[in-house]
């Protein structure tokens, strides 16, 4: 199997978890769509580099939180949307029968569109793909206490969107706010 | 909220969110295409004639840069042959080569349009060989968009009822390796003689054709629309068939592919390329609405500071950074919800050498004359030059 076989059997095996990713990031579809492709795109001519890696679609994936990081710093400056009537909102109809506890879902869900990149990136890769605070520096090339930081001030921002029970895991982290 | 802890419910809303991101066929298709290649397998040109659907070919597409170069031989040719044809038999005779003309009436261009057999005319068994097309066929320069001819192409059909024939297609290319009208003619084989039938696509629809899918008894083509014609949209792709069993197949059935895009269809934004060459940047469009849309040719990119116009980016095919460099055109794009198509933007070596003024916006013009409005950008203001829109994020092919 040549270099454009595997690279192509990867692509076809993992876009779907980097488009979860990505959307998780992005929370648009057509971004995640571009982030997804543009990143892999890149990556195709230095693909033995990505091959030297222990896991490969670890690699991949911090090369697709590290480009929506970078691509959010140039984009967000300069991308004009030509018209603000067409409302995003309305692709997904709110079901108005849902229960309170679905609709506090909605609200964490909104919640989470209100953080900085790096903190939603951070909670993403921690809460997602469950990895430990020290691989989640790695991915965001950071120390391992600017990742708890994130974390925290993430957290702390996303508990006023319900009344939650009292959680280990998040104290831990909330602990950390100064 | 009913007992469950904040990380709880983030893992849970996380991993509800995740199963509304996009599927991924289109988009491994476009990753695929845009890295190892196309993920559409392209049957060779000049095959045999045989079950159907039996071709489908994008007419863009590389096999347009082999045909270009036969195009200009041709054209050499042409010219030779257009004073030959003033005595057609005189021709015929020295060459030992059979003509076939087209009737003017029907040839929309007007052109002298013969063809020369590659033998002197006996019927040959197995696969038809193409007739070498030799006259000046259609005049791009008479045509809306003028330009010069990039290419005469040609596909073998055969009908159900042994009727064998070829499509022609002549496709034109005006200023800046702008598309400009395309034909398509179609000519059956009888008794080791080429015979105009019809003409499928006259050059005056002023239509662009981009794809063309050959069977048994239909042709179907996908092209993009330049004229206001009723009932169309300038700049729409359509896709049209006609049944070449029919005696009249007349304008053919056609159905509307993608609208063009328009202003509120689209975002765009300005990034620099990183490590490039030359300064450049890429100017990427996406669609954010729920149906497809089409774009082709050059954006027109006019750079402005505090209001005032600096510069227009001059329109050309490539450059150091990128562009058009597979084919002699600007692709048709027909770009899904959700996709992007880009455009390089580059400055040449030279200007960036010297000073220049520095922008903080583009006036950006789609190639159908929709104006999108100012898009915040900084760069240098002299020596630029800005290439085509193709349906990737890289800004080349």
């Amino acid at each position: 199997m040549d270099s454009d076989e595997r690279f192509t059997a990867f692509v076809r095996e993992h876009t779907q978890a980097l488009l979860r990713t990505a959307y998780l990031l992005t929370r648009n579809a057509g971004e995640a769509e571009e982030l997804v492709q543009d990143t892999l795109a890149w990556l195709y001519p230095r693909w033995q580099q990505v091959e030297l890696a222990e896991h490969q679609l670890a690699y991949v994936r911090k090369a697709v939180v590290n480009r929506y990081l970078a691509g959010r710093r140039r984009l967000s400056a300069t991308e004009v949307h030509f018209d603000t009537s067409w409302e995003r909102a309305s692709d997904r109809p709110v079901d108005r029968d849902r229960t309170a506890e679905v609709d506090d879902r909605i609200a964490l869900w909104a919640k989470l569109g209100e953080l900085s990149e790096r903190q939603r990136a951070a909670l993403v890769l921690r809460f997602f793909h469950d990895l430990p605070d020290d691989e989640v520096a790695g991915v965001l090339d950071c120390r391992v206490g600017t990742v708890r930081s994130l974390i925290s001030r993430a957290l702390s921002t996303l508990r006023v969107a319900g009344d939650f029970a009292d959680d280990a895991v998040s104290s831990q982290y909330l602990r950390n706010v100064t | 909220m009913s007992g469950k802890t904040l990380t709880d419910e983030l893992r849970s809303v996380l991993l509800y969110h995740s199963l509304e991101a996009p599927q991924p066929s289109a988009t491994v298709d476009r990753i695929l295409n845009d890295t190892v290649g196309s993920v559409v397998a392209l049957a060779p040109a000049g095959t045999a004639a045989d079950d159907q659907p039996k071709r489908a070919r994008r007419v863009s597409a590389p096999q347009l840069v082999a045909a270009s170069v036969i195009a200009v031989l041709l054209l050499a040719v042409a010219g030779i042959n257009s004073a030959r044809n003033r005595n057609a038999s005189q021709t015929a005779s020295q060459a030992g080569r059979e003509q076939v003309s087209l009737p003017a009436s029907d040839n929309a261009a007007g052109g002298s349009g013969s063809f020369v057999l590659p033998s002197t005319g006996a019927p040959k068994a197995g696969p038809l060989n193409p007739p070498a097309y030799s006259g000046s066929g259609l005049d791009c320069a008479t045509l809306p968009g003028g330009g010069r001819l990039a290419t005469g192409q040609w596909d073998d059909y055969s009908l159900s009822r042994g009727e064998a024939g070829y499509l022609y297609e002549f496709l034109c290319v005006g200023q800046n390796g702008q598309r400009s009208a395309s034909e398509l003619l179609v000519f059956t084989m009888a008794g080791g003689r080429l015979q105009y039938k019809q003409t499928l696509l006259p050059a005056a629809e002023n239509q662009h054709l981009d794809f063309l899918t050959v069977g048994a008894e239909t042709v179907r083509i996908q092209a993009s629309v330049q004229s206001a014609a009723p009932g169309r949209v300038r700049g729409e792709v359509i896709s049209t068939a006609w049944d070449l069993s029919d005696a009249d197949p007349g304008d053919g059935q056609s159905f509307t592919v993608a609208g063009p895009c328009l202003r509120k269809d689209l975002t765009a934004s300005v990034v620099e390329v990183p490590d490039a060459a030359a300064p450049s940047w890429r100017l990427i469009l996406r669609n954010r609405a729920r149906t497809a849309c089409a774009l082709e040719g050059y954006p027109q990119v006019r750079v402005q500071r505090a209001g005032t116009s600096l510069t227009t980016a001059v329109q050309t095919l490539s450059g150091t950074a990128g562009g058009i460099s597979t084919r002699p055109v600007p692709p048709i794009i027909v770009l899904s919800p959700g996709a992007t198509a880009s455009a390089i933007i580059e400055q040449s070596s030279a200007s960036a050498a010297g000073s220049c003024q520095r922008s903080d916006r583009l006036a950006v013009t789609l190639p159908n004359g929709v104006s999108l409005g100012l898009v915040p950008a900084e760069l240098s203001a002299c020596g630029l030059t800005v290439h085509p829109l193709v349906g990737n994020v890289r800004g080349s092919d």
